[in-house]
């Protein structure tokens, strides 16, 4: 007991810093930060200077939004742009622009323009990598669109436009089948593998001045008078890179292609034409199994894509009944259905032929599988790509068609 | 002295730690080498090369179950050639504490606490290890036994967590470079090996040193268990070519991690285990180092010499290497290699070749 009072006193008083060690040395409070939601970068070829926006936010201006109490008010985030001869010297020069320091830890989003992305992306993605801010889970877009023009959409369901974007993408990969789902690690691992091109999801405005298409767009563009049209924004089709320079862009059909090939679909619906009718039936594809195998068959090289999908059908809009031949309808609704995934990864392989672009991977199949066979033929691997005979076994099987058998009979 | 006792499960989770954080912490079979893909090979085939490497070890020390080192060395080898071999070791501590302590530092101040001045992290790691130095070999034992759950725990929940990102397809194809690659990726590994030369010291702190051999072979094989696992998810998650890039693969992996949107920034996982080996690593070499000293000299007590020992690591962590690139070179194998051979397996070789001489002697005596 004698010799335990002078301890218990040491251990107090060396337990007294305890109480100023909160207050640690490199703190930050996030209240005094502009929290930074979507980064676009932009390359000018003029001068060779790299620009960079930013959509930048308030935490608690934020937290006001969701909250749904102050939310009517002003706008929560603010576009900035600045440019460098590198990222990090841009965003650099955002700060004098900005009044709080700028935070870009919590950015999920960023945003190529297509000059960038045609310069190559190799200088953004080492700062992303060597930066100890960022986030290799980022997920990479490439804009059709002026950059600035995009981070300033108004989308009414989010707070803010990059927020609004990474929803949107995460949504289309979990629920739809339109872009590749791709993060900032898995685009350097396809640059430094051998035998694999990089294939990233495309961003565009549609509706109001911004796209071409927009067939689905803007439907509510006439009710208030006030307002102008919503915009709406597309991520959808993709841009094939050679490299880390883009190549060009497949289309919605032959990115779909693409996913099919690449066995990254979620969840995918075709409409396919009635047997019987001039009608169409929806079948969706939930649960599917998936190979990609690469061969070489006397000398020869070959890659063979196995699909094997189970499917439902979604709706029907011809009015005959099911009943009678009903076995011959499915397995030719099995057999156009079929058909049609492998149109799509057909014109998946001749839009990506065009841009000599292997965004499928089949080189890097054949190097991990043929190692040997690779490092002979890695040369000539442009040409060997361009016919390359690729086998699309493609096997439908419609296991549903919803809670009622025959469309309704009208009278 | 070594009136203290540890326990040999103690002991054996003491080499576990800190032999498992260092390599796992810069994965040297992946960054060094060129393996690439195949760095898996080079970890299995360095945890073969090193069950002898570590025998060699572990049986000198028993032949000697109630002396350290630094008491038998003189009379084997006589008192100058036995100090000039026990001199190795000294500083072979130092330094592995020195390189080990640094490259903590290093990634503390690349990834977390930029503005800090690296002497503020060095310094307050040392004083923690010096502190549990100079409580003695029972103290780290039990400190030992305490952390091993949090360092294990943290090491597997960072593997786990990253295994929805792996494609296993990364590991393919198999030994297209030859063995050239995954030979050369196995000499920093069994270069650490090294750092069991602890056990020349803290085998005489067991009860019964004689029965340490399968322990002393399980902790390695486990250290490369936890190697192994390591390489192959973050060659998965990471891909070989991107691996052998990083300066830390592990810290990457773990930055890289997301678990749909809500689970991410788990880089304390990395920092975590990092943190304690280092600690329990750099308290073992003070002690050793520290005992060694007063051995040598037949001082009474080690215990005062370990806060002036601790300035000297501090100093010499901060010193050695001017910056990262540097600091790189040291870990390459044509630099390693030869250093250690001198420092480690030449000072063994004498010791050997002493104990066989004596043996001879004895038995000639009898006859």
């Amino acid at each position: 007991m004698k010799a335990g009072r002078p301890a218990v006193l040491l251990m107090l008083i060396l337990l007294l810093p305890a109480l100023l060690a909160p207050g640690c040395w490199d703190q930050r409070e996030p209240q005094d930060q502009a929290i930074i939601l979507g980064l676009a970068i932009d390359f000018i070829e003029e001068t060779a200077l790299y620009e960079v926006f930013v959509e930048t936010a308030i935490p608690s201006a934020l937290a006001g939004a969701e909250g749904g109490s102050q939310g009517g008010g002003g706008p929560v985030s603010q576009v900035l742009g600045a440019r460098g001869y590198t990222i990090f010297e841009a965003l650099r020069d955002l700060e004098p622009l900005s009044p709080r320091e700028l935070y870009w830890g919590d950015s999920e989003l960023v945003i190529f323009s297509e000059t960038l992305a045609r310069q190559g992306l190799a200088p953004v993605l080492d700062f992303f990598e060597r930066e100890r801010h960022s986030r290799m889970t980022s997920r990479p877009l490439v804009a059709r669109n002026d950059l600035q023009e995009l981070l300033r959409v108004d989308l009414p369901l989010e707070d803010t436009a990059g927020l609004g974007f990474l929803s949107q993408i995460i949504t289309q990969e979990l629920s739809s089948a339109s872009v590749p789902a791709v993060d900032l690690r898995r685009v350097v691992m396809m640059l430094s593998q051998p035998g694999i091109e990089v294939f990233l999801p495309q961003i565009r405005l549609a509706g109001g001045e911004g796209g071409a298409g927009g067939g689905g767009a803007g439907g509510s563009g006439g009710g208030a008078e006030a307002q102008p049209p919503a915009q709406v924004v597309r991520i959808e089709s993709g841009a094939a890179f050679k490299g880390d320079r883009l190549a060009g862009w497949l289309g919605p059909e032959a990115t779909r292609g693409w996913l099919w090939i690449t066995g990254n679909i979620n969840r995918a619906t075709e409409s396919v034409p009635c047997p019987v009718c001039d009608g169409f039936s929806s079948i969706e594809v939930i649960h599917y199994t998936h190979s990609l195998e690469a061969v070489i068959e006397a000398g020869k090289p070959k890659v063979i894509v196995r699909l094997n999908a189970d499917s439902r059908i979604q709706d029907l809009n011809c009015k005959h009944p099911f009943a009678g031949s009903r076995e011959e309808i499915i397995s030719t609704l099995n057999s156009r259905m079929a058909e049609a995934i492998r149109r799509k990864m057909e014109l998946a392989l001749a839009e990506a032929r065009a841009l000599q672009s292997d965004i499928f991977g089949f080189g890097r199949e054949f190097y991990r599988r043929h190692p040997r066979w690779w490092s002979a033929m890695e040369k000539d691997w442009p040409f060997i790509f361009q016919d390359l005979p690729v086998e699309l076994q493609v096997q439908v099987n419609l296991r549903r068609i919803g809670l009622i058998l025959d469309p309704v009979e009208v009278r | 002295m070594p009136t203290e006792r540890i326990g040999h499960r103690q002991l054996f989770l003491t080499l576990f730690i800190i032999r498992t954080f260092i390599v796992i912490s810069f994965l040297p079979v992946l960054t060094i080498g060129g393996a690439l893909q195949d760095a898996w090979i080079s970890t299995l085939l360095a945890a073969v090369f090193n069950l002898p490497f570590t025998w060699l070890i572990v049986s000198l020390g028993q032949r000697f179950p109630r002396e350290t080192v630094f008491e038998y060395a003189p009379r084997l080898l006589g008192p100058w050639l036995g100090r000039a071999v026990a001199l190795p070791f000294l500083w072979l501590f130092l330094w592995v504490a020195a390189i080990e302590l640094r490259l903590y530092s290093e990634v503390i101040i690349t990834a977390f606490l930029v503005e800090t001045p690296l002497i503020v992290v060095v310094l307050s790691m040392v004083i923690v290890a010096a502190a549990a130095a100079i409580c003695g070999v029972e103290v780290i034992g039990r400190l030992v036994d305490m952390l091993f759950p949090l360092f294990v725990l943290a090491i597997v929940l960072a593997l786990l967590l990253a295994l929805p990102d792996a494609d296993f397809a990364n590991l393919m194809p198999v030994l297209s470079r030859g063995w050239v690659p995954v030979l050369k990726g196995t000499v920093i590994p069994l270069a650490m090996t090294a750092q069991f030369v602890v056990l020349l010291v803290l085998l005489p702190s067991l009860a019964r040193p004689e029965r340490f051999t399968p322990w002393a072979l399980g902790a390695i094989l486990l250290s490369y268990l936890a190697l192994f696992l390591t390489v192959v998810v973050v060659i998965a998650t990471l891909s070989a070519e991107d691996g052998a890039r990083s300066f830390f693969p592990f810290f990457r992996m773990v930055r890289s991690v997301s678990i749909g949107d809500f689970l991410q920034r788990v880089d304390a996982l990395t920092i975590l285990p990092w943190g304690l080996g280092v600690f329990i690593a750099l308290s073992v070499y003070l002690l050793c180092g520290a005992r060694g000293v007063a051995l040598l000299f037949k001082l009474n007590d080690y215990r005062p010499l370990i806060p002036p020992m601790a300035v000297i690591w501090a100093v010499l962590a901060v010193h050695n290497f001017d910056d990262i690139f540097e600091f790189r070179t040291v870990l390459q194998p044509r630099y390693t290699g030869p250093a250690i051979i001198g420092l480690t397996l030449v000072p063994l070789m004498l010791l050997w070749g002493g104990w066989l001489i004596q043996q001879r002697r004895s038995r000639g005596e009898k006859k």
